[in-house]
C-alpha cells in the first residue's frame, strides 16, 4: 500500500462516518431510529437488501471460492428470485399492514409471547455470530495485507461503523448502504478491467475462456442430485429457496429493510430489485475470482497465498522441503504457462493438475508445522492479487470497497439485533412503560453493545476456513427452524402456540443432529434449511392437532393481524 | 424525505397500504431466471 492508496481509504473512511452522521437528523424517536418512519424509496431500500447481505465475506471468500472451484457458487443463489416473489406475495404486506418493529412481533400475536421469544432469541444469537464472522473476513485481509494484529485490524473497520450505526440508526444504515454498494461495484467492476487488460497481454479473450473452462471453472449449473454436494442446481433451487425465505422473510437484519419502505409497492420493488439483479451482482464477482485464476496463468502466482507461517516454516526443519516444493512449483507454472500459451490442451490439464498437488503438498507442510488444521488460503487470493497487482489508486479503491462491503453489512446487522433486543425483550419484558427517549437511549446502548459484541466474536472466528461457507452454516442451523415457525403462523389456521413452540425446538435439534451425526453430516448444509422448516411445520401441525387451546389469535392475515 | 437529504418526514406513511398487483414483473423475473440458468448451463458446456 502506498501513501495515495491510504489516502484513498481514508477519505473514504471519513465520508462514510460524516455522511452517515448526517442522516442521524429525524432519528429522534425510537420509530425513525429503527424504522426511518417508513419512509424510504424502494431503490434505497433494493440497494440496502443488497448490501446487507453483500458482505466483505462475499468479496473476500467468493473471489477465492471462484478461483479454486469457479463459478459454480452462484447456484446458492438460485432460489432467491422466487424466494423474493413468494415474499413479496407473503409476508410483506403482512409486516407491512401489521406495523410491526420486528417480524418476531407478528409471532406473539398470532401464537404466543414465548414463541415470539424464543424466535427472537434465535435470531439473536445466530446473528451476533455471523455478525463477527462478517466481521472477521477483512480483518483477516487487512491483517494480512498491512501486517496489523487482528484485534487492530477488526477495530479499524468496527468503529467507523459502529459510530455511524449507533448514532444514526436505521437512516444512517439504508443511506451509507447505497453509496457502499456504488463503491463495491465500482472497485469490483475495475478489477475486472485490470485483470482484463492484463490477461489480454498474453491471450484473446475466446482463449481465456477455453482455458477457465477446460479446468471445469465455467462449470456454473450442475444438474446432479446428490445430498453431499453442497452447490448443486437443486441445492440451489431447493435449499437455496428454503434458506432464502428464511433470510428475507424472518431473519430481522433483512425484514427490517423492507419495512422501511414508504409503502407495500415500495417494499416489493426493493425485493424485486434483489431477484433482478442478485444473480447477475454475483457472477461479476465469481467472474472476477475465475479472471484471476487465468491471470496467474500467465503471471507467477505464490505457490501459497496466505503467508501467515511463512517466518515458522523457514525457521522449521521443514524448510528444505518447502524449497524443494517451491522449486518444483515454478516448474509446473512454467510447463502449465507454455501449455496455455500454445494452447496445448492435454499438457496444460497435465499441468495444471501437477500445480494443485505441489499446492495441496505445500498445504500440507504448513499444517503439519503450525498445527492449524484450518489454515487455508482461500481468502487471500484476491486481496493478494489486489495488492500485487493493481494500480496505485485503485488497490485504495480496493481496499475501502472491501471497508465498505464489511461496514454496509454489518451495519444493517447490527442495527437489528438493536432492535430486536429492544422491541422483543427490553420493552416486551423489562421496562414496558417509559418514554419514547428513554427506549431511543437504551436501543443506541444496545447498538453499541452488539457491536463491541460482534468485535470479540470477529476475532476469535477469523481463521475457520472459508469463510462464505462459515456464515452459511451459523444461519442454517437455526433459519429453516426461524422459516418454519412462520409457515405454521402464516398458511396455516390450525396452529397453535405450543404447536409453534415445540415445533421450533424439535426442527433445531433434529438439524443439529443432522449436521453433527456420523451418518448424516456429509449432507449439504443448504439441505439443513429445507429439514429445519419441514420438521417445524409437520411436528407443530401434529403437536396442534392434539391441543385443544385455541388456535388463531388474530384477525385473517389479509389485515395483517 | 428526499432521496437527497435522507431524512424522514413526518408525513410519511399515509401511502403505506398501496398495493398494487405486480404479476408481469413476477413473470419476467422467472423468465429472466429460466434464461439465466440455461445461458449458465450452455456456457459452461461451450468450454468445458
Amino acid at each position: 500500500m502506498r501513501p495515495f492508496d491510504w489516502i484513498v481509504v481514508l477519505v473514504y473512511l471519513v465520508w462514510i462516518v460524516y455522511d452517515g452522521l448526517r442522516r442521524s437528523k429525524g432519528t429522534d424517536k425510537v420509530d425513525g431510529y429503527f424504522l426511518a418512519n417508513r419512509s424510504l424509496p424502494w431503490w434505497a431500500v433494493g440497494l440496502s437488501v443488497m448490501a446487507t447481505q453483500m458482505s466483505a465475506v462475499t468479496l473476500v471468500g467468493t473471489t477465492g471460492q471462484a478461483y479454486a472451484t469457479g463459478l459454480r457458487f452462484v447456484q446458492l443463489y438460485l432460489g432467491l428470485p422466487l424466494a423474493m416473489i413468494i415474499l413479496s406475495l407473503t409476508v410483506v404486506p403482512f409486516f407491512t399492514r401489521a406495523r410491526v418493529y420486528t417480524a418476531y412481533e407478528y409471532l406473539e400475536r398470532r401464537f404466543d409471547v414465548r414463541t415470539r421469544s424464543l424466535a427472537s432469541f434465535l435470531f439473536l444469537v445466530g446473528r451476533a455470530l455471523s455478525l463477527g464472522v462478517t466481521l472477521a473476513a477483512p480483518s483477516v485481509v487487512m491483517s494480512a495485507i498491512l501486517g496489523w494484529t487482528l484485534p487492530v485490524t477488526v477495530l479499524a473497520i468496527c468503529v467507523p461503523m459502529i459510530v455511524y450505526t449507533t448514532i444514526g440508526g436505521v437512516q444512517a444504515v439504508a443511506w451509507t448502504d447505497v453509496k457502499q454498494m456504488f463503491v463495491v461495484v465500482g472497485g469490483m467492476c475495475a478489477a475486472v478491467g485490470i485483470l482484463l487488460y492484463g490477461i489480454l497481454q498474453d491471450v484473446s479473450f475466446g482463449q481465456a475462456l477455453q482455458l477457465a473452462g477446460a479446468t471445469g471453472r465455467l462449470n456454473a449449473i450442475d444438474f446432479r442430485f446428490d445430498l453431499r454436494e453442497t452447490y448443486t442446481f437443486w441445492s440451489g433451487m431447493i435449499g437455496g429457496l428454503f434458506l432464502m425465505l428464511s433470510y428475507f422473510g424472518c431473519d430481522q437484519s433483512q425484514v427490517q429493510r423492507y419495512l422501511t419502505a414508504k409503502s407495500i409497492d415500495e417494499a416489493r420493488h426493493s425485493l424485486m430489485m434483489s431477484a433482478f439483479v442478485k444473480i447477475p451482482l454475483q457472477l461479476l464477482i465469481l467472474g472476477s475470482g475465475v479472471l484471476v485464476f487465468v491471470f496467474y496463468l500467465f503471471q507467477a502466482p505464490p505457490m501459497l497465498f496466505n503467508h501467515t507461517y511463512d517466518a515458522q516454516i523457514a525457521a522449521s526443519p521443514a524448510a528444505g522441503e518447502y524449497a524443494a516444493l517451491e522449486q518444483e512449483f515454478a516448474g509446473a507454472i512454467a510447463a502449465r504457462r507454455t501449455a496455455a500459451g500454445n494452447g496445448d490442451r492435454p499438457a496444460f490439464l497435465d499441468s495444471d493438475a501437477r500445480v494443485r498437488d505441489v499446492r495441496s503438498r505445500a498445504m500440507a507442510v504448513v499444517k503439519r508445522v503450525s498445527g492449524d488444521e484450518r489454515y487455508n488460503d482461500v481468502n487471500y487470493v484476491f486481496p493478494t492479487f489486489i495488492t500485487t497487482r493493481m494500480p496505485i489508486g485503485l488497490v485504495g479503491l480496493m481496499i475501502a470497497a472491501i471497508f465498505a462491503a464489511a461496514m454496509s453489512a454489518s451495519g444493517g446487522e447490527l442495527n437489528a439485533l438493536a432492535t430486536a433486543t429492544i422491541i422483543d425483550f427490553y420493552k416486551r419484558h423489562f421496562v414496558t412503560a417509559a418514554s419514547d427517549r428513554h427506549y431511543l437511549t437504551v436501543s443506541k446502548l444496545a447498538t453499541l453493545f452488539w457491536g463491541l459484541f460482534a468485535c470479540v466474536v470477529a476475532m476469535y472466528s477469523a481463521n475457520q476456513g472459508s469463510l462464505v461457507e462459515v456464515v452459511n452454516r451459523y444461519g442454517s442451523f437455526f433459519y429453516g427452524s426461524l422459516l418454519g415457525v412462520f409457515m405454521l403462523a402464516i398458511l396455516t389456521r390450525r396452529a397453535t402456540a405450543r404447536g409453534a413452540f415445540w415445533g421450533v425446538i424439535a426442527g433445531m435439534a433434529v438439524v443439529l443432529t443432522v449436521a453433527f451425526s456420523p451418518r448424516t453430516r456429509d449432507i449439504a448444509f443448504l439441505w439443513h434449511n429445507l429439514i429445519g422448516a419441514v420438521v417445524v411445520f409437520v411436528v407443530g401441525m401434529v403437536i396442534s392437532l392434539f391441543d385443544r387451546s385455541p388456535a388463531v389469535r388474530t384477525p385473517s392475515p389479509s389485515t395483517g393481524g | 424525505m428526499t432521496p437527497d437529504n435522507g431524512e424522514a418526514s413526518a408525513g410519511a406513511g399515509n401511502d403505506v397500504e398501496r398495493d398494487t398487483p405486480m404479476t408481469g414483473i413476477y413473470i419476467r423475473v422467472l423468465l429472466v431466471e429460466a434464461a439465466v440458468v440455461v445461458a449458465l448451463w450452455y456456457f459452461g458446456r461451450m468450454f468445458s
